[in-house]
Protein backbone atom coordinates (compact mmCIF):
# COMPACT_ATOMS: atom_id res chain seq x y z
CA UNK A 1 0.00 0.00 0.00
CA UNK A 2 1.29 3.48 -0.64
CA UNK A 3 3.06 5.67 1.60
CA UNK A 4 0.25 8.76 2.80
CA UNK A 5 2.67 11.91 2.59
CA UNK A 6 2.03 15.43 4.32
CA UNK A 7 3.58 18.03 2.12
CA UNK A 8 4.71 21.54 4.48
CA UNK A 9 5.96 24.29 1.95
CA UNK A 10 5.46 27.59 1.82
CA UNK A 11 6.70 27.92 -1.82
CA UNK A 12 3.42 27.10 -3.84
CA UNK A 13 5.47 26.12 -6.97
CA UNK A 14 7.75 23.42 -5.47
CA UNK A 15 4.82 22.50 -3.10
CA UNK A 16 2.21 21.99 -6.62
CA UNK A 17 5.44 20.18 -7.90
CA UNK A 18 6.12 17.70 -5.17
CA UNK A 19 2.15 17.29 -5.09
CA UNK A 20 1.88 15.91 -8.73
CA UNK A 21 5.20 13.97 -8.80
CA UNK A 22 4.68 12.15 -5.33
CA UNK A 23 1.43 10.54 -6.79
CA UNK A 24 3.31 8.66 -9.60
CA UNK A 25 5.40 6.61 -7.07
CA UNK A 26 2.45 5.20 -5.99
CA UNK A 27 2.25 7.61 -2.45
CA UNK A 28 -0.69 9.45 -1.77
CA UNK A 29 -0.20 13.25 -0.81
CA UNK A 30 -2.46 13.98 1.91
CA UNK A 31 -2.46 17.66 1.92
CA UNK A 32 -0.19 20.24 1.00
CA UNK A 33 0.15 23.27 4.17
CA UNK A 34 2.28 26.00 4.16
CA UNK A 35 2.61 26.70 7.41
CA UNK A 36 4.23 24.77 11.15
CA UNK A 37 1.07 25.58 12.72
CA UNK A 38 -1.11 24.21 10.27
CA UNK A 39 1.42 20.73 9.84
CA UNK A 40 1.01 19.84 13.46
CA UNK A 41 -2.45 20.24 13.42
CA UNK A 42 -3.00 17.92 9.97
CA UNK A 43 -0.59 15.76 11.07
CA UNK A 44 -2.23 14.90 14.07
CA UNK A 45 -5.35 14.64 12.37
CA UNK A 46 -4.81 12.88 9.38
CA UNK A 47 -2.10 10.38 10.55
CA UNK A 48 0.16 10.52 7.79
CA UNK A 49 2.98 8.13 7.52
CA UNK A 50 5.84 10.91 6.30
CA UNK A 51 5.91 14.52 6.92
CA UNK A 52 7.90 15.89 4.30
CA UNK A 53 8.64 19.40 5.91
CA UNK A 54 10.71 22.43 4.55
CA UNK A 55 12.10 23.72 7.05
CA UNK A 56 12.27 27.62 6.49
CA UNK A 57 8.42 28.36 6.16
CA UNK A 58 6.82 30.98 6.91
CA UNK A 59 4.49 31.44 10.26
CA UNK A 60 5.43 31.38 14.32
CA UNK A 61 6.75 28.06 14.29
CA UNK A 62 9.47 27.11 11.72
CA UNK A 63 10.21 23.71 10.45
CA UNK A 64 12.75 21.99 12.40
CA UNK A 65 10.36 23.18 15.99
CA UNK A 66 6.95 21.72 14.20
CA UNK A 67 9.35 19.08 12.55
CA UNK A 68 10.40 18.39 16.10
CA UNK A 69 6.76 18.44 17.73
CA UNK A 70 5.48 16.23 14.57
CA UNK A 71 8.77 13.20 15.47
CA UNK A 72 8.09 13.23 19.62
CA UNK A 73 4.86 13.91 20.14
CA UNK A 74 3.02 12.34 17.57
CA UNK A 75 5.91 9.93 16.40
CA UNK A 76 5.23 10.24 12.64
CA UNK A 77 8.44 10.56 10.38
CA UNK A 78 10.02 13.26 9.06
CA UNK A 79 12.22 14.10 5.87
CA UNK A 80 13.44 17.62 6.14
CA UNK A 81 13.69 19.72 3.38
CA UNK A 82 16.01 22.98 2.85
CA UNK A 83 17.64 25.41 0.44
CA UNK A 84 20.15 26.27 3.30
CA UNK A 85 23.09 23.15 4.54
CA UNK A 86 24.51 25.42 7.26
CA UNK A 87 25.95 23.50 9.72
CA UNK A 88 24.10 24.61 12.16
CA UNK A 89 20.39 23.88 10.47
CA UNK A 90 21.92 20.64 9.47
CA UNK A 91 23.15 19.65 12.95
CA UNK A 92 19.67 20.61 14.57
CA UNK A 93 17.43 18.66 12.04
CA UNK A 94 20.49 15.87 12.28
CA UNK A 95 19.59 15.84 16.19
CA UNK A 96 15.68 15.13 15.51
CA UNK A 97 16.76 11.59 13.85
CA UNK A 98 14.62 12.57 10.38
CA UNK A 99 13.84 9.87 8.46
CA UNK A 100 15.76 12.06 6.32
CA UNK A 101 17.61 15.48 4.90
CA UNK A 102 17.15 17.29 1.57
CA UNK A 103 18.75 19.93 0.28
CA UNK A 104 17.56 22.10 -2.34
CA UNK A 105 17.12 21.77 -5.44
CA UNK A 106 15.88 18.24 -4.48
CA UNK A 107 17.10 15.12 -5.80
CA UNK A 108 13.84 13.63 -7.00
CA UNK A 109 15.09 9.91 -6.83
CA UNK A 110 16.74 10.35 -3.41
CA UNK A 111 13.39 11.75 -2.48
CA UNK A 112 11.75 8.80 -4.50
CA UNK A 113 13.77 6.37 -2.11
CA UNK A 114 13.19 7.28 1.26
CA UNK A 115 9.57 7.75 0.47
CA UNK A 116 8.94 4.07 -0.60
CA UNK A 117 11.40 2.76 2.06
CA UNK A 118 9.42 4.97 4.63
CA UNK B 1 45.64 89.93 65.31
CA UNK B 2 42.55 91.80 63.96
CA UNK B 3 39.52 90.28 65.55
CA UNK B 4 35.58 92.03 66.29
CA UNK B 5 36.19 92.02 69.66
CA UNK B 6 39.08 93.33 71.28
CA UNK B 7 39.78 92.56 74.59
CA UNK B 8 43.35 93.98 75.33
CA UNK B 9 44.66 97.54 74.74
CA UNK B 10 44.60 98.65 71.13
CA UNK B 11 48.51 98.38 69.51
CA UNK B 12 49.16 101.58 68.36
CA UNK B 13 52.65 101.99 66.03
CA UNK B 14 53.48 105.36 65.70
CA UNK B 15 55.56 105.90 63.05
CA UNK B 16 57.54 109.87 63.31
CA UNK B 17 60.79 111.40 63.35
CA UNK B 18 59.76 114.63 64.55
CA UNK B 19 59.59 114.70 67.92
CA UNK B 20 57.11 117.72 68.12
CA UNK B 21 54.51 115.48 66.15
CA UNK B 22 54.82 112.72 68.25
CA UNK B 23 54.26 114.15 71.09
CA UNK B 24 51.19 115.75 70.20
CA UNK B 25 50.19 112.56 68.73
CA UNK B 26 50.69 110.95 72.43
CA UNK B 27 49.41 113.64 74.04
CA UNK B 28 45.90 113.39 72.26
CA UNK B 29 45.03 109.79 72.74
CA UNK B 30 46.30 110.45 76.29
CA UNK B 31 43.70 112.20 77.52
CA UNK B 32 41.06 110.23 75.92
CA UNK B 33 38.41 108.47 78.13
CA UNK B 34 37.63 104.77 77.69
CA UNK B 35 40.57 104.62 74.86
CA UNK B 36 42.44 101.67 75.72
CA UNK B 37 45.92 102.08 74.13
CA UNK B 38 49.29 100.82 73.63
CA UNK B 39 51.07 103.04 72.30
CA UNK B 40 54.82 103.00 70.79
CA UNK B 41 56.77 105.40 69.10
CA UNK B 42 59.77 104.63 66.65
CA UNK B 43 61.53 107.12 64.47
CA UNK B 44 62.52 105.66 61.38
CA UNK B 45 60.55 103.25 58.95
CA UNK B 46 63.87 100.59 59.44
CA UNK B 47 62.99 100.38 63.57
CA UNK B 48 59.03 100.36 62.18
CA UNK B 49 59.72 97.35 60.54
CA UNK B 50 61.80 95.72 63.10
CA UNK B 51 58.57 96.56 65.38
CA UNK B 52 55.96 94.94 63.05
CA UNK B 53 58.26 92.09 63.03
CA UNK B 54 57.52 91.65 66.52
CA UNK B 55 53.94 91.20 66.60
CA UNK B 56 51.13 92.74 68.55
CA UNK B 57 49.96 96.05 66.43
CA UNK B 58 46.88 96.63 65.13
CA UNK B 59 46.85 100.10 63.55
CA UNK B 60 50.05 101.81 62.24
CA UNK B 61 50.48 106.18 62.04
CA UNK B 62 53.01 107.03 59.31
CA UNK B 63 54.33 109.62 58.37
CA UNK B 64 55.76 109.61 55.25
CA UNK B 65 59.11 111.63 55.15
CA UNK B 66 61.21 109.70 57.77
CA UNK B 67 65.14 110.07 57.78
CA UNK B 68 64.84 106.19 55.84
CA UNK B 69 62.39 106.55 53.52
CA UNK B 70 60.06 109.54 51.57
CA UNK B 71 56.93 110.13 50.49
CA UNK B 72 54.65 107.33 48.63
CA UNK B 73 57.85 104.47 49.02
CA UNK B 74 57.12 104.79 52.86
CA UNK B 75 53.54 103.67 52.54
CA UNK B 76 54.16 101.12 49.84
CA UNK B 77 57.16 99.29 51.88
CA UNK B 78 54.69 99.14 54.90
CA UNK B 79 51.78 98.10 53.08
CA UNK B 80 54.04 95.25 50.90
CA UNK B 81 55.25 94.05 53.88
CA UNK B 82 52.05 94.24 56.73
CA UNK B 83 49.09 94.29 53.97
CA UNK B 84 46.52 93.18 56.58
CA UNK B 85 47.73 96.24 59.14
CA UNK B 86 45.45 99.10 58.92
CA UNK B 87 47.78 102.58 57.71
CA UNK B 88 46.53 105.48 58.59
CA UNK B 89 49.02 108.19 57.35
CA UNK B 90 50.10 111.16 58.43
CA UNK B 91 50.65 114.49 56.79
CA UNK B 92 51.15 117.90 56.74
CA UNK B 93 49.26 120.82 55.33
CA UNK B 94 51.18 121.05 52.12
CA UNK B 95 51.31 117.50 50.83
CA UNK B 96 47.64 116.66 51.15
CA UNK B 97 47.16 115.38 47.36
CA UNK B 98 49.79 112.59 48.27
CA UNK B 99 47.90 111.91 51.22
CA UNK B 100 45.00 110.91 49.09
CA UNK B 101 46.76 108.93 46.62
CA UNK B 102 48.21 106.67 49.40
CA UNK B 103 44.60 106.28 50.57
CA UNK B 104 43.64 105.21 47.19
CA UNK B 105 46.62 102.95 47.00
CA UNK B 106 45.08 101.09 50.20
CA UNK B 107 45.96 103.30 53.10
CA UNK B 108 43.08 102.94 55.32
CA UNK B 109 43.06 106.99 55.86
CA UNK B 110 45.03 110.48 56.51
CA UNK B 111 45.25 112.68 59.22
CA UNK B 112 46.48 116.33 59.09
CA UNK B 113 49.89 116.31 61.47
CA UNK B 114 49.00 119.60 62.79
CA UNK B 115 45.65 119.11 63.95
CA UNK B 116 45.60 116.57 66.37
CA UNK B 117 41.75 116.24 67.77
CA UNK B 118 42.03 113.23 70.07
CA UNK B 119 38.45 111.70 69.25
CA UNK B 120 38.64 112.74 65.58
CA UNK B 121 42.53 110.33 65.75
CA UNK B 122 41.06 107.75 68.16
CA UNK B 123 38.17 107.31 66.02
CA UNK B 124 39.71 106.89 62.84
CA UNK B 125 41.84 104.39 63.93
CA UNK B 126 39.12 102.06 65.55
CA UNK B 127 37.69 102.71 61.85
CA UNK B 128 40.70 101.81 59.95
CA UNK B 129 41.06 98.74 61.97
CA UNK B 130 37.26 97.83 61.68
CA UNK B 131 37.32 98.22 57.79
CA UNK B 132 40.90 96.50 57.78
CA UNK B 133 38.95 93.60 58.92
CA UNK B 134 35.67 93.47 56.71
CA UNK B 135 38.31 93.76 54.08
CA UNK B 136 40.39 91.22 55.08
CA UNK B 137 37.17 89.01 55.24
CA UNK B 138 35.41 89.94 52.30
CA UNK B 139 39.07 88.97 50.58
CA UNK B 140 38.45 85.16 52.24
CA UNK B 141 34.91 85.32 50.88
CA UNK B 142 35.91 86.23 47.68
CA UNK B 143 38.67 83.50 47.40
CA UNK B 144 36.62 80.62 48.66
CA UNK B 145 34.04 81.76 45.76
CA UNK B 146 36.83 81.56 43.12
CA UNK B 147 38.15 78.32 44.84
CA UNK B 148 34.56 77.42 44.59
CA UNK B 149 34.20 78.92 40.55
CA UNK B 150 37.48 77.56 39.77
CA UNK B 151 36.69 73.92 41.17
CA UNK B 152 33.23 73.96 38.90
CA UNK B 153 34.86 75.34 36.04
CA UNK B 154 37.65 72.52 35.88
CA UNK B 155 34.75 69.97 36.78
CA UNK B 156 32.73 71.29 33.74
CA UNK B 157 35.79 71.60 31.54
CA UNK B 158 36.16 67.61 32.76
CA UNK B 159 32.64 66.92 31.91
CA UNK B 160 32.87 68.77 28.77
CA UNK B 161 36.24 66.69 27.75
CA UNK B 162 34.28 63.25 28.27
CA UNK B 163 31.37 64.45 25.97
CA UNK B 164 34.00 65.66 23.58
CA UNK B 165 34.97 62.06 23.74
CA UNK B 166 32.11 60.69 23.66
CA UNK B 167 31.13 62.48 20.41
CA UNK B 168 34.09 61.75 19.02
CA UNK B 169 33.74 58.32 19.18
CA UNK B 170 29.81 58.38 18.34
CA UNK B 171 30.63 59.93 15.06
CA UNK B 172 33.50 57.75 14.62
CA UNK B 173 30.57 54.70 14.78
CA UNK B 174 28.41 56.97 12.51
CA UNK B 175 30.91 57.30 10.22
CA UNK B 176 31.57 53.29 10.03
CA UNK B 177 28.21 52.61 10.26
CA UNK B 178 27.46 54.53 7.06
CA UNK B 179 30.08 53.40 5.33
CA UNK B 180 28.83 49.93 6.26
CA UNK B 181 25.41 50.78 5.15
CA UNK B 182 26.52 52.25 1.69
CA UNK B 183 28.40 48.78 0.67
CA UNK B 184 25.45 46.75 1.88
CA UNK B 185 23.22 49.35 -0.64
CA UNK B 186 26.06 48.77 -3.38
CA UNK B 187 25.85 44.91 -2.92
CA UNK B 188 22.03 44.55 -2.56
CA UNK B 189 21.70 46.79 -5.66
CA UNK B 190 24.21 44.56 -7.17
CA UNK B 191 22.30 41.56 -6.36
CA UNK B 192 18.96 42.75 -7.05
CA UNK B 193 20.59 44.02 -10.89
CA UNK B 194 22.70 40.52 -11.20
CA UNK B 195 19.28 38.54 -10.22
CA UNK B 196 17.26 39.95 -12.53
CA UNK B 197 19.82 39.57 -15.65
CA UNK B 198 20.32 35.81 -14.62
CA UNK B 199 16.47 35.58 -14.72
CA UNK B 200 15.91 37.20 -17.79
CA UNK B 201 18.84 35.26 -19.31
CA UNK B 202 16.85 31.98 -17.98
CA UNK B 203 14.21 32.87 -19.95
CA UNK B 204 16.42 33.38 -23.38
CA UNK B 205 17.88 30.13 -22.92
CA UNK B 206 14.44 28.30 -22.66
CA UNK B 207 13.52 30.13 -25.85
CA UNK B 208 16.72 29.41 -27.73
CA UNK B 209 16.20 25.64 -26.52
CA UNK B 210 12.86 25.57 -27.87
CA UNK B 211 13.00 27.99 -30.60
CA UNK B 212 13.38 24.95 -34.06
CA UNK B 213 10.55 23.12 -32.21
CA UNK B 214 7.75 23.35 -34.60
CA UNK B 215 4.78 21.95 -31.57
CA UNK B 216 2.66 24.79 -31.40
CA UNK B 217 1.53 23.23 -27.90
CA UNK B 218 4.75 22.91 -26.51
CA UNK B 219 5.78 27.18 -28.21
CA UNK B 220 2.93 28.34 -26.07
CA UNK B 221 4.06 26.49 -22.87
CA UNK B 222 7.62 27.90 -23.44
CA UNK B 223 5.72 30.88 -23.61
CA UNK B 224 4.17 30.59 -20.30
CA UNK B 225 7.06 29.59 -18.55
CA UNK B 226 8.75 32.67 -19.88
CA UNK B 227 5.63 34.99 -18.64
CA UNK B 228 6.48 33.41 -15.59
CA UNK B 229 9.74 33.94 -15.28
CA UNK B 230 9.30 37.49 -16.40
CA UNK B 231 6.74 38.48 -13.46
CA UNK B 232 9.30 37.03 -11.51
CA UNK B 233 12.46 39.23 -13.03
CA UNK B 234 10.19 42.30 -12.76
CA UNK B 235 10.43 42.51 -9.29
CA UNK B 236 14.22 42.86 -9.02
CA UNK B 237 14.36 45.11 -11.95
CA UNK B 238 11.86 47.70 -9.65
CA UNK B 239 13.76 46.63 -6.50
CA UNK B 240 17.45 47.56 -8.46
CA UNK B 241 15.87 51.27 -8.77
CA UNK B 242 14.03 51.32 -5.90
CA UNK B 243 15.53 53.97 -2.70
CA UNK B 244 15.00 50.88 0.21
CA UNK B 245 15.96 48.33 -1.77
CA UNK B 246 13.43 46.38 0.23
CA UNK B 247 9.93 47.06 -0.95
CA UNK B 248 8.47 47.98 -4.50
CA UNK B 249 5.39 49.94 -5.15
CA UNK B 250 2.85 48.10 -5.90
CA UNK B 251 1.52 50.12 -8.84
CA UNK B 252 4.78 50.67 -10.61
CA UNK B 253 5.70 47.26 -10.90
CA UNK B 254 1.34 45.97 -11.76
CA UNK B 255 2.14 48.50 -14.47
CA UNK B 256 5.16 47.13 -15.62
CA UNK B 257 4.00 44.17 -15.64
CA UNK B 258 0.60 44.52 -17.42
CA UNK B 259 2.51 46.12 -20.17
CA UNK B 260 5.02 43.91 -20.27
CA UNK B 261 2.53 40.69 -21.01
CA UNK B 262 0.79 43.16 -23.56
CA UNK B 263 3.84 44.02 -25.51
CA UNK B 264 3.98 40.39 -25.50
CA UNK B 265 0.54 39.11 -26.74
CA UNK B 266 0.68 42.17 -29.48
CA UNK B 267 -0.38 40.50 -32.76
CA UNK B 268 -2.11 37.63 -31.26
CA UNK B 269 -5.44 39.32 -30.26
CA UNK B 270 -6.66 43.22 -31.19
CA UNK B 271 -6.27 46.13 -29.14
CA UNK B 272 -6.74 45.99 -25.41
CA UNK B 273 -7.65 48.88 -23.41
CA UNK B 274 -6.18 48.56 -19.71
CA UNK B 275 -8.17 50.59 -16.81
CA UNK B 276 -5.70 49.75 -14.19
CA UNK B 277 -6.49 51.11 -10.55
CA UNK B 278 -4.06 50.41 -8.18
CA UNK B 279 -3.59 52.11 -5.16
CA UNK B 280 -0.27 53.27 -3.96
CA UNK B 281 1.07 51.44 -1.59
CA UNK B 282 4.40 49.44 -1.15
CA UNK B 283 4.73 45.50 0.06
CA UNK B 284 7.34 43.09 0.12
CA UNK B 285 9.53 41.57 -2.16
CA UNK B 286 7.96 38.41 -1.60
CA UNK B 287 4.65 39.87 -1.19
CA UNK B 288 4.58 41.99 -4.41
CA UNK B 289 6.40 39.21 -6.54
CA UNK B 290 3.62 36.23 -5.36
CA UNK B 291 0.68 39.09 -6.43
CA UNK B 292 2.28 39.46 -9.46
CA UNK B 293 2.32 35.78 -10.49
CA UNK B 294 -1.45 35.77 -9.71
CA UNK B 295 -1.61 38.81 -12.09
CA UNK B 296 0.74 37.35 -14.44
CA UNK B 297 -1.61 34.57 -14.82
CA UNK B 298 -4.90 35.91 -15.32
CA UNK B 299 -4.17 38.56 -17.70
CA UNK B 300 -2.24 36.21 -19.75
CA UNK B 301 -5.13 34.48 -19.63
CA UNK B 302 -6.96 36.83 -20.73
CA UNK B 303 -5.34 37.48 -23.96
CA UNK B 304 -5.26 34.18 -24.91
CA UNK B 305 -8.51 33.09 -24.63
CA UNK B 306 -10.55 36.45 -24.07
CA UNK B 307 -10.36 38.39 -26.85
CA UNK B 308 -11.06 37.57 -30.57
CA UNK B 309 -8.63 39.68 -33.04
CA UNK B 310 -11.67 41.39 -34.33
CA UNK B 311 -13.34 42.69 -31.16
CA UNK B 312 -11.50 45.62 -29.01
CA UNK B 313 -10.35 43.50 -25.36
CA UNK B 314 -10.88 45.54 -22.39
CA UNK B 315 -9.28 44.98 -19.12
CA UNK B 316 -10.22 46.26 -15.55
CA UNK B 317 -7.99 45.23 -12.87
CA UNK B 318 -7.82 47.27 -9.66
CA UNK B 319 -5.58 47.14 -5.92
CA UNK B 320 -6.81 49.04 -3.11
CA UNK B 321 -5.70 48.87 0.11
CA UNK B 322 -7.77 49.95 3.11
CA UNK B 323 -7.47 49.40 7.13
CA UNK B 324 -5.97 46.47 7.33
CA UNK B 325 -6.38 44.02 4.54
CA UNK B 326 -6.47 44.54 0.81
CA UNK B 327 -8.63 43.72 -2.15
CA UNK B 328 -7.71 42.88 -5.59
CA UNK B 329 -10.17 42.52 -8.42
CA UNK B 330 -9.70 41.41 -11.65
CA UNK B 331 -12.62 41.13 -14.77
CA UNK B 332 -12.32 41.32 -18.64
CA UNK B 333 -14.88 42.10 -21.75
CA UNK B 334 -14.32 38.32 -22.45
CA UNK B 335 -16.70 35.64 -22.13
CA UNK B 336 -15.67 34.63 -19.17
CA UNK B 337 -15.60 30.74 -17.36
CA UNK B 338 -17.66 28.54 -18.09
CA UNK B 339 -20.81 28.69 -15.71
CA UNK B 340 -20.40 24.61 -14.94
CA UNK B 341 -17.05 25.25 -13.60
CA UNK B 342 -15.75 23.79 -10.36
CA UNK B 343 -13.62 25.94 -8.65
CA UNK B 344 -12.31 23.02 -6.63
CA UNK B 345 -10.91 21.18 -9.61
CA UNK B 346 -9.82 23.65 -11.94
CA UNK B 347 -7.89 21.76 -14.97
CA UNK B 348 -5.83 24.76 -16.21
CA UNK B 349 -2.71 24.86 -14.83
CA UNK B 350 -2.61 28.69 -14.44
CA UNK B 351 -6.37 29.04 -12.35
CA UNK B 352 -4.80 26.16 -10.38
CA UNK B 353 -1.92 28.40 -9.40
CA UNK B 354 -3.61 31.50 -9.19
CA UNK B 355 -5.60 29.58 -6.63
CA UNK B 356 -2.86 27.89 -4.55
CA UNK B 357 -0.80 31.37 -4.35
CA UNK B 358 -4.03 33.40 -3.27
CA UNK B 359 -5.31 31.03 -0.92
CA UNK B 360 -2.34 28.83 0.25
CA UNK B 361 0.93 31.17 -0.13
CA UNK B 362 -0.77 34.65 0.43
CA UNK B 363 -3.34 33.03 3.10
CA UNK B 364 -6.16 34.88 1.25
CA UNK B 365 -9.68 34.11 -0.28
CA UNK B 366 -10.32 33.86 -3.60
CA UNK B 367 -13.94 34.13 -5.38
CA UNK B 368 -15.17 34.18 -8.52
CA UNK B 369 -18.41 35.95 -9.41
CA UNK B 370 -20.30 35.42 -12.43
CA UNK B 371 -22.42 38.11 -12.72
CA UNK B 372 -23.22 39.95 -15.68
CA UNK B 373 -18.96 39.10 -16.15
CA UNK B 374 -16.41 36.94 -14.65
CA UNK B 375 -14.48 38.49 -12.13
CA UNK B 376 -11.90 37.86 -9.87
CA UNK B 377 -12.43 38.70 -6.57
CA UNK B 378 -9.01 38.37 -3.79
CA UNK B 379 -9.02 39.70 -0.55
CA UNK B 380 -5.73 39.30 1.68
CA UNK B 381 -5.09 40.04 5.37
CA UNK B 382 -1.87 41.82 5.89
CA UNK B 383 1.42 40.06 4.18
CA UNK B 384 2.92 39.86 7.68
CA UNK B 385 2.94 36.30 7.57
CA UNK B 386 5.17 36.63 4.32
CA UNK B 387 8.02 37.29 6.57
CA UNK B 388 10.13 34.52 7.74
CA UNK B 389 10.79 34.04 11.32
Amino acid sequence: MGRRVLIVEDEVFNGMALSMMIPQWGCEVLDLVTNGEDAIRVAEAARPDVVLMDINIHGSIDGLAAGREIIDRLGISVIFMTGYDDDKTVNAAKDLQPLGFLVKPLDVSLLKELLLRA
Amino acid sequence: MTQRAMPGPVGILLVEDNPGDARLMKESLAGLRGARVDLEHVTSLGAGLDRLDEGGVDAILLDLDLPDSTGIETFERVNAAWPGIPIIVLTGNDDEILAEKTVREGAQDYLLKGLPDGELLWRSIRYAIERKRIEAELDRHRAHLERLVEQRTSELSRANERLQMENDERQKGEEALRASLEEKEILLRELAHRTKNNMNAISSIIGLQTAGIPDEKMRETVSDIQERIRAMSLVHELLYRSHDLSTVTMRDYIGDLVYSLLRTHQGRCGPVCLNLDVDDFSCSIDATLTCGLIISELVSNSLKHAFPPEKPGAIFLSFRQGGEGMELRYSDNGPGLPRELDLARIPSLGLKLVRNIAVMQLQGKMEVVRDPATEFVFSFGSFAHMEKV
